[in-house]
């Protein structure tokens, strides 16, 4: 049963419930220490100040910004030869990366433009002919491989196979022209090597002769083969001053077998590639193109030099009576 | 100043990046918020760090987020604190009001009052604050709100997501509960 409260205890009851409000409003008392309130409205002050400072700029101004320090930045040496370091190397990695994905893949053409930067990034003109060459056989290579595959003799595939048939066609011309310009860049070098070698004997001797016959005019001049014998020789024809054409084969030697193996190399394989180019002969291809691709990199490994002997430290002797030239020469390989 | 115009005259300013009002509702709200975090978390330091915590995220979740104007500034600042201390009590493992309050009592210091005014203020208050360390997390948080800093039952819904209803005889619980502690304690 519930008990009947009187209006007395009722009203206590009340009264501890007002008692109790009175005491929690008090508790509104509990404030903020003012020095710490003060000190953080500063800090908030400015942490807003800052944010408002970048918001409140338009946005093209904004972006003119950014802009502008990006330009900065990239202004910088520093900036700049990180960006070249970050080109080349995504031109070397992106390339290697992307070696082994075939013309039948869907990033077959990223890889082609990785190809093209990497060949754009390559500035010699040997390297990048050299380049040229193997990136090219290795996409023909890939499409031999492609070709040599028995499902693509369905007839739903004909159209695949003629457009891989077409690219394989211009790969192959592309080598071969490769190959060709690789044949030609090689020989200018070599025949500009020769002519230099020429110059620099021809000073050498020429300088040397010429230096006797003013110094004695009656006197009779011998010219020595520098690489007929370390020793001094002495020879008593009395002739003129020899043409520089003479001594060049003698005192240059130009590495002569490397570059015409090379080259012979280059010339069948571009002839056994028109052959291939005509037969669709898949097989005889890829073992060309791998025997190309093995020749450049032999190359890279092993270039043609030039040793050019050339007769050095030559004490001239000149005897009074005989007037006799004693050239004692070394040969030594000049880089 | 808990007025709802002003409040509404506040918030709309702030929406417009308009610091000057962001700082008039730091000087009117901050300490019912620090007090408010300050009996929930029981400790003078922390209360201090999270309710600067607080002015700075409403700032800038008013700048990102933009604030619906038909929402009261008070509850959004106070429902800011509330998520803030919930991030405080997982990142400390419970919710039990730690008693750390060193220094609270400063503020209450009045040249004007006695010192047995103060005395008896003080314990008065010490008493309270033990009460409401003891009660229910749900119970304490109603009262802080609604008797202490007396938010309406719509704000407080609000801030919470109850119903109003549900906050109305979470209330009246809240106070008979808490008189019970009280009346054990005399």
């Amino acid at each position: 049963m519930c008990p009947i409260r009187s209006g007395a205890e009722r009203s206590e009851k009340r009264m501890n419930n007002n008692e109790l409000l009175e005491k929690l409003k008090k508790l509104k008392e509990i404030k903020l220490d003012s020095g710490w309130k003060s000190r953080t409205r500063e800090v908030l002050f400015s942490q807003v100040s800052n944010s408002v400072a970048i918001l409140d700029v338009p946005m093209k101004k904004r972006a003119s910004f950014w802009f502008k320090k990006v330009l900065s930045f990239s202004c910088q040496p520093a900036a700049i030869a990180l960006g070249v370091f970050a080109i080349f190397a995504f031109g070397i990695f992106g390339a290697q990366a992307s070696k082994n994905i075939k013309p039948d893949n869907y990033f077959y053409t990223a890889r082609i433009l990785s190809e093209k930067a990497q060949l754009a990034v390559t500035f010699d003109e040997e390297k990048k002919e050299k380049l040229n060459v193997k990136l090219a056989s290795t996409r023909a290579k890939d499409i031999t491989d492609i070709l040599s595959n028995t499902d693509l003799d369905k007839e739903e595939n004909k159209k695949k196979v003629e457009k891989l048939a077409g690219a394989f066609k211009s790969e192959i011309n592309n080598v071969k022209s490769g190959l060709e310009n690789l044949n030609r860049i090689k020989e200018e070098k070599v025949a500009v090597a020769s002519v230099e070698v020429e110059k620099t004997i021809s000073k050498d001797d020429v300088a040397v002769g010429l230096g006797s016959i003013n110094k004695e005019d009656d006197s009779k001049v011998y010219v020595v083969e520098a690489d007929k014998g370390d020793k001094g020789l002495e020879i008593y024809t009395g002739v003129d001053v020899k043409a520089p054409d003479a001594i060049v084969p003698a005192t240059s030697t130009v590495e002569n077998l490397p570059q015409a193996t090379t080259s012979q190399s280059f010339d069948s394989n571009v002839a056994r590639l028109n052959e291939v180019d005509n037969s669709f002969d898949f097989a005889t291809a890829k073992q060309i193109l791998e025997q190309v691709n093995n020749l450049i990199e032999n190359i890279d490994n092993k270039d043609v030099k030039i040793e050019t002997p050339v007769a050095t430290s030559a004490p001239v002797v000149i005897t009074a009576s005989t007037t006799t030239i004693a050239t004692t020469s070394t040969t030594e390989k000049a880089e | 100043m808990n007025n709802i115009y002003q409040d509404k005259k506040l918030f709309k300013r702030i929406k417009k990046k308009d610091r000057d009002a962001f700082l008039d509702a730091y000087d009117v709200y901050a300490d019912d918020i620090y007090r408010f975090i300050f009996f929930k978390i029981g400790n003078v330091e922390e209360s201090h760090d999270i309710t600067s915590a607080v002015f700075l995220k409403v700032w800038e979740y008013a700048q990102s987020h933009g604030l619906d104007e038909s929402k009261s500034l008070r509850a959004f600042i106070y429902k800011t604190a509330r998520n803030l201390v919930i991030d405080h009590y997982r990142s400390f493992g419970g919710n039990k009001m730690v008693d750390n309050s060193e220094g609270v009592m400063e503020g209450l210091v009045d040249e004007k009052q006695s010192p047995l005014q103060l005395s008896e203020k003080i314990s008065d208050l010490e008493e309270l604050k033990k009460c409401l360390g003891k009660l229910k997390e749900e119970y304490r948080e109603i009262i802080l709100m609604h008797f202490i800093d007396e938010l309406s039952f719509a704000e407080i819904s609000e801030i919470t997501g109850r119903p109003i209803g549900n906050l109305r005889v979470l209330s009246f619980r809240a106070l008979q509960a808490l008189k019970e502690l009280m009346e054990k304690n005399k």
